[in-house]
Formats: structure tokens, sequence, C-alpha cells
């Protein structure tokens, strides 16, 4: 008789009795994913709108009604936004990338690859904090 | 001597053939520590709301009709421990017959759509179909989806995208390894929303089977990437 092939595991600690109470990795991925996403778009919408308004000739006619838009990017408070700005990079794509190499194959833990991902983007944030303080 | 609890719960009342609004009614329930949500179920309708309706059958987790959402998360009813607080409400997105009962027709229909039985290319030999033991034991694993449901409450993309729903995967991920189905079970998975599941494992970490359909999800998505000829998913330790 064939030899069965032993099916690997994946190794996702569970009680199947206490469901209710833990977290919902999928739903607070999906979330937190979401909200880094809409972040990130914000942010870029809103610098090169900003720039256009700076350098573009056309736009020019603005600048003179908002003079602070041009130097707004040198107030030391303006950096705060790096606080929030690197970790919803980093999360989002390594999250995103998490996903795509998830459907060539490789196996990852949702909750191993969940935490390390909020650990690198939370590090990347107070990387941003520290060069905030340091300034 | 028996260790006792108490938990005061929440239960989503509604009965839409009575046109009346929903509410939620309170109770409180003492029991042996350790009662499952069912127990209290069973005990809110033997002392208290003879009129709550609720479903269940088999009570060891395996017939898959006493899912229920216990403060926000799909479970079974029978498997899951009862805390001292909670709000018991039905499956969500399906529809209410009653209290906690969903009604199933719509799941049924799907089935049915899917035409879940193998499709052969040519006439039953009448023989056995050979099929090597590894792939038989996937395909038997992927066959113990019990149906309950949970995976497609919990799944953030039904509730936001034309996605019918992991169950639904699992299903179409079973009948795309049998080599007997000559169906084109990849298209029938993308058809039904396949490509909408944003892979967050939600349906892993619920499934009261033990099964992943996010990796069946995800042998459909590798199988329209690279072709066909690679291991399929679906179990999970």
């Amino acid at each position: 008789m064939a030899e069965l092939t032993p099916v690997k595991p994946l190794p996702l600690p569970r009680d199947t009795t206490r469901q209710s109470r833990g977290l919902l990795y999928g739903a607070l991925s999906q979330r937190v994913n979401r909200i880094a996403g809409l972040f990130i778009v914000l942010f870029v919408v809103v610098h090169v709108a900003g720039l256009a308004v700076v350098y573009s000739g056309v736009l020019k006619p603005v600048l003179r009604q908002m003079p602070w838009l041009a130097h707004v990017s040198e107030d030391t408070w303006f950096h705060v936004i790096y606080f929030f700005l690197f970790p919803a990079v980093v999360f989002h794509t390594l999250y995103s990338l998490k996903l795509l190499v998830m459907d060539f194959g490789v196996r990852v833990s949702y909750r191993w690859s969940f935490w390390t991902i909020v650990g690198l983007a939370v590090a990347a944030g107070l990387w941003g904090a520290f060069g905030y303080v340091s300034h | 001597m028996t260790a006792t609890m108490s938990t005061h719960v929440r239960i989503f009342r509604s009965d839409p053939s009575a046109d009346e609004a929903s509410r939620y009614d309170e109770f409180d329930v003492s029991g042996p520590d350790g009662m499952r949500v069912l127990d209290v179920l069973r005990s809110v309708y033997e002392n208290q709301a003879h009129d709550l309706a609720f479903q269940y059958a088999c009570r060891i987790g395996r017939c898959g009709t006493c899912g229920v959402k216990v403060n926000g998360k799909p479970v079974l009813a029978c498997q899951e421990r009862a805390t001292e607080a909670m709000t018991i409400e039905p499956l969500s997105p399906f529809p209410v017959l009653r209290d906690l009962v969903i009604d199933r027709d719509e799941v049924e229909e799907h089935y049915l759509e899917l035409d879940l039985s193998p499709q052969r290319a040519a006439e039953h030999p009448g023989t056995t179909d050979p099929i090597d033991p590894a792939s038989g034991r996937q395909i038997g694993i992927l066959g113990t989806c019990i149906s309950c449901m949970i995976c497609v409450s919990g799944c953030p993309a039904v509730a936001d995208r034309p996605f019918d729903g992991p169950a639904f995967m699992i299903q179409l991920r079973r009948l795309a390894d049998l080599p007997a189905d000559e169906a084109p079970r990849l298209e029938q998975a993308i058809d039904h929303g396949m490509l909408e599941c944003f892979g967050c494992d939600a349906c892993t970490q619920l499934c009261p089977a033990d099964l992943s359909p996010a990796d069946a999800i995800r042998s459909f998505r590798r199988e329209a990437l690279l072709g066909r000829g690679r291991k399929s998913g679906g179990k999970r330790g």
C-alpha cells in the first residue's frame, strides 16, 4: 500500500471553545491595511496638490493667498506626520507583499505575520519619532 | 461539588412575520462552570423565554446548525464556552427567520448552483476511480466542511464585495482536486467572487472543522497564476 504523504500542518494555535474572546486577526488586519492605505492616499493627494501650488506657475495666485504653504515642510510640527506615514507605508507594503507571496503558494501563519508586520511598522514609527525628537 | 458560573446575556429577538422591530432581551443564567453558549440558550428557552427560536442538532460541533454570533464573532454555540457577559445574535449576512434562526435557502441554492457532484467528461466506467492516496486524503479532508456558514459570516470580503464566501470555495476546491471531475472549477470560483477574497485568513481562524478555506482559495489563485499541477490546500493544523 502506498504511503500517505504527510500533510504539514500550519502552526495555528487555536482554542475552538473560546473563539469569541480572541482577536479576529483577519478583520483586524483588513481594517489596519485600509486605514494605512487611506492615510497614504490622502498624504499623496495633499502632497501632490501642495507641490503643484508651490511650483506650478498657473497656481501662483493660490500661493499668494497661502504664502505659508511654501515653507510648511520646514516647520518642525509638520514632521509629526512621519510618526504615522512611516508605519502606514511599512504596514501596507509588507502586508500587501505577504498576500502576493501567499498567492504564489508560500504558506505563512496569519498570526505571526500580522504581529511581525505590526512590529516593523511600529519600529518605523519610532524611527520617525526619533528623527523628530533629535531634530 | 461542581463549580458554577453566572452569565448576563443579551439575545437578539426578531420576528419578521409579526412586523415588530428587532430588539435585544436580557437574561441572567447560572450553570456549571464551562457551560457552552448552547447550554445558556437552552436554559433561557426552558426557564425564561419559551418562545426563543434557535437551532441545534448534534451538540458536538459536527452538524453546523447552531452557528450564532457571540460578541460579534461567529461561533458554534455548542462549542463556545459561555462568558460572564455575552451578546448573542444570528449569523450575518443571512436573512433572519426568527430570533437566532437564519434562512438557509440561499445557501442551499448556492450549493445547487455550483453543481457539486463530479462532472465527468465521459460516461462513468462502472468501476472505482483510481486515485492516489494523498489526493484522496486531501479531498476527504476538504469534504469535512460542515457548511455551518461561520466562515461566510466572519468574512470581511463577503460583507464588502460580490463574493459568495469561503465555504463555497472550499467545496469547489474539493471538486477541482477530484480526478474524475472535469468541470471548470477555477472559472466557477472566479465567477463566484474568488478574486474578491483578500486573503485575511479570518475564515481559517474561525473554521470549527479545522479547515482553511483561505488556503483553498490560494490554491485556486496559484492555479490561475501558474496553471495546474500544484499541490492544493485547505487543510490546516
